[in-house]
């Protein structure tokens, strides 16, 4: 009996897998697979695509879920995908390059640069957060009216809390 | 201030966490001393408590209230019976105030005098010194006028680009490059906030920015009866926001001529500012081969992250000198004894996402094992499971590959890094791995500008291998079967017996 998975990369791309024994199968590539101990995998793929390093051979590979998120170590390279199941929206962590205006780490709300109806431009700085004695500043992801600050100076934020809202 | 040393000891604190607080107290078992470590609230159960023979709390876990806090390290001191306290890096290492503080306590400092530090802990200070000895120094100054307006005008009589940094400090906090065309004010405001927030003191310094130099440093070592050596220099040119990521010995710039006279002007830096224990005189250099320029940077009155190069090229263990020269003995070696042999490069692997401009990263190390092998040194203080917070540095660990020449060493470094696996939280070992076996690297052709003149094909997403998605399809299928049971699971299977452990319970024990 197949057991099928799905989970995406971090650039978004879908994978189907189907697990059969010591065979995984992903898309339609067939993957040698042995589990060595908790998080270890022996791992071979066939074929003689020049664009993967070592491809045939075989290598280990490491590999841990949790909490619908798969980390991979495979030589040397750290590869994050996340189950293709629904995830609490909370949850989904927001990173600063996808410019979402949320925290991307706990820190602490440093200044808070706008206020409410305040115009705003893309890239502009909203809040300025500090932690491990960095400043990290929020901008804004697009040109628009600042809705909402969901934060106050002095603040201590967490991964994925919303500070402001933008209205276009 | 302490002109001699207050004697031999037998108990010494380590006033430092993570990787650094457990090499020392390692090395304090070597030389059968006892160590006391200390940690916040946030580190209670860290590897370098669980290491030290005894344990003290500090505070709780923000910086101020643990380990920058003085008199609670003084106290911690008195309380454990420490008479030594040994510094490491960054925290107050640099700090006369606290160097005054356990001399004046009646404890030895392992590190320089307090009136030292202070005179190396001033940029002008230093530089007057140093100017004053013969050796070379970059144009700047610490602006009299530290309004805004007068940063401004100083950098534009100094010449742009200019650099603006915090007077009392280094690690790249508190720095910024301003260019010519670029409005001066908000970079100097965030350089003051920052230096503020770090060092406590806003007070700026304005130097010109010597383009593509190469940052090579020279460690020192001087003890109470006069004499001073140098353990040669260590190439620190590959950083990332004005912080060093990989380091090696010998610097693949230098020559045999520009060596010795580097060597000689650290020397001469030592001894004009009295120094006393291990140190570092940091040069920028310009140009190549023997008609290299160098500048003296700054003076490190302390331990050096990157210090264990220097040991695995000179075979020396400089923690265990400190302890000596502290203690009044005479330098373990003379300067014709060392000999600089093989070729060693350090990676510091940090909790941090290249692809997210190095943002350090927090989390659990959901999976962490360590490489080894010959020629392979791994210094850390983190064990799977911990969780890497963002109270502190985000240094999790530095990986040193020791081989007979330059080529051999990045080889085993690039190996090692391959076989050193990091999950639950993004690191920096994919992107040091790029950086090694970048063929500007490979040359040696390195500056201090070369991580972010190479970013984005350093920092560039490779597809995931087939064998990669496997990999985590079995580990979400082991995940999510009841049988199997996560990976949480299996580690929080583990924190009651921890807990139990009456090593870790009996603090102060056998005092």
């Amino acid at each position: 009996m197949a057991d099928t998975i799905r989970v995406r990369d971090a650039q978004g791309t879908e994978y189907r897998i189907a697990i059969s024994g010591g065979r995984v199968t992903v898309n339609d590539v067939e993957v040698r697979a042995e589990q060595i101990d908790d998080a270890t995998v022996r791992v071979q793929a066939p074929g003689t695509d020049s664009g993967h390093q070592m491809r045939t051979r075989q290598t280990l590979a490491y590999a841990v879920a949790a909490a619908g998120i798969q980390w991979v170590f495979l030589n040397g390279e750290v590869y994050r995908f996340e189950a293709d199941q629904p995830v609490p929206a909370r949850r989904r962590r927001s990173a600063l390059a996808t410019g979402s205006l949320t925290a991307p780490m706990p820190a602490t709300v440093r200044r808070i640069e706008v206020k409410p109806g305040q115009a705003v431009r893309r890239g502009d700085v909203l809040i300025v957060l500090e932690a491990m004695k960095m400043e990290l500043p929020v901008r804004a992801t697009a040109d628009g009216t600042v809705a909402r600050l969901n934060c106050r100076e002095g603040e201590l934020v967490q991964p994925g809390q919303e500070l402001a809202e933008l209205q276009p | 201030m302490a002109t001699r040393p207050s004697g031999s000891f037998s108990r010494v604190l380590v006033a430092n966490r993570g990787e650094i607080a457990v090499r020392l107290i390692r090395g304090c078992r070597e030389a059968g001393l006892e160590s006391v470590a200390v940690y916040s609230d946030a580190d209670e159960r860290t590897l370098h408590v669980r290491l030290a023979d005894l344990s003290e709390r500090l505070g709780p876990a923000a910086p101020s209230e643990s380990y920058l806090n003085i008199e609670a390290l003084i106290a911690a001191a008195h309380r454990s019976g420490a008479q030594a306290i040994h510094p490491g890096y960054g925290f107050l290492s640099e700090r006369s105030a606290f160097a005054r503080a356990v001399e004046s306590a009646g404890l030895t400092f392992i590190g320089p005098p307090s009136d030292v530090i202070e005179r190396m802990g001033s940029k002008i200070g230093a530089r007057e010194l140093m100017s004053g000895a013969g050796v070379p120094i970059v144009p700047g100054e610490t602006p009299a006028d530290q309004s805004d307006d007068g940063i401004a005008a100083t950098a534009l009589r100094l010449g742009y680009p200019v650099l603006i940094k915090a007077s009392a400090g280094g690690g790249g906090k508190g720095m910024r490059t301003v260019e010519a065309g670029d409005d001066p004010l908000p970079l100097i405001r965030a350089a003051r906030r920052e230096a503020t927030a770090a060092f406590g003191d806003g007070t700026l310094y304005v130097e010109r920015l010597i383009e593509k130099p190469r940052h090579v440093e020279v460690q020192i070592f001087g003890d109470h009866h006069g004499e001073i050596v140098h353990v040669f220099e260590r190439e620190c040119s590959l950083q990332r926001r004005h912080q060093k990521i990989i380091e090696e010995s010998p610097s693949p710039a230098l020559t045999a001529g520009l060596r010795e006279r580097m060597g000689a002007a650290g020397v001469a830096a030592a001894r004009a500012a009295g120094y006393r224990n291990a140190g570092t005189v940091e040069f920028l250099v310009e140009g190549e081969g023997d008609d290299a320029r160098f500048y003296f940077l700054e003076m490190n009155t302390r331990l050096q992250v990157e210090h264990a190069v220097t040991e695995m090229v000179a075979g020396v263990d400089l923690v265990q000198a400190q302890f000596r020269v502290a203690a009044g003995e005479r330098l373990p070696w003379t300067q014709e004894q060392l000999v600089q042999r093989g070729h060693a490069i350090e990676c510091r692997v940090y909790a941090e996402d290249p692809a997210e401009a190095f943002l350090p990263q927090a989390g659990k190390l959901l999976l962490y094992r360590e490489p080894a092998g010959p020629g392979i040194r791994v210094d850390s203080g983190v064990v799977e499971g911990d969780e890497v917070g963002v109270n502190y540095d985000p240094l999790i660990a530095k990986l040193v590959a020791f081989a007979e020449n330059r080529d051999a060493a990045l080889a085993r470094a690039a190996s090692a890094l391959r076989s050193f696996p990091v999950l639950g939280i993004r690191t920096n070992i994919p992107f040091m791995l790029r950086l090694l076996e970048h063929p500007g690297v490979r040359r040696g052709a390195v500056h201090t500008g070369f991580i972010a003149d190479h970013y984005a094909e350093l920092t560039a997403v490779a597809p995931a291998p087939p064998e990669a998605v496997a990999a985590a399809a079995l580990a979400q299928q082991r995940a999510s079967s009841p049988a199997g049971g996560t990976r949480d699971g299996a580690l929080t299977a583990t924190e009651p017996a921890a807990a139990g452990d009456p090593w870790s319970s009996l603090r102060g024990w056998g005092r």
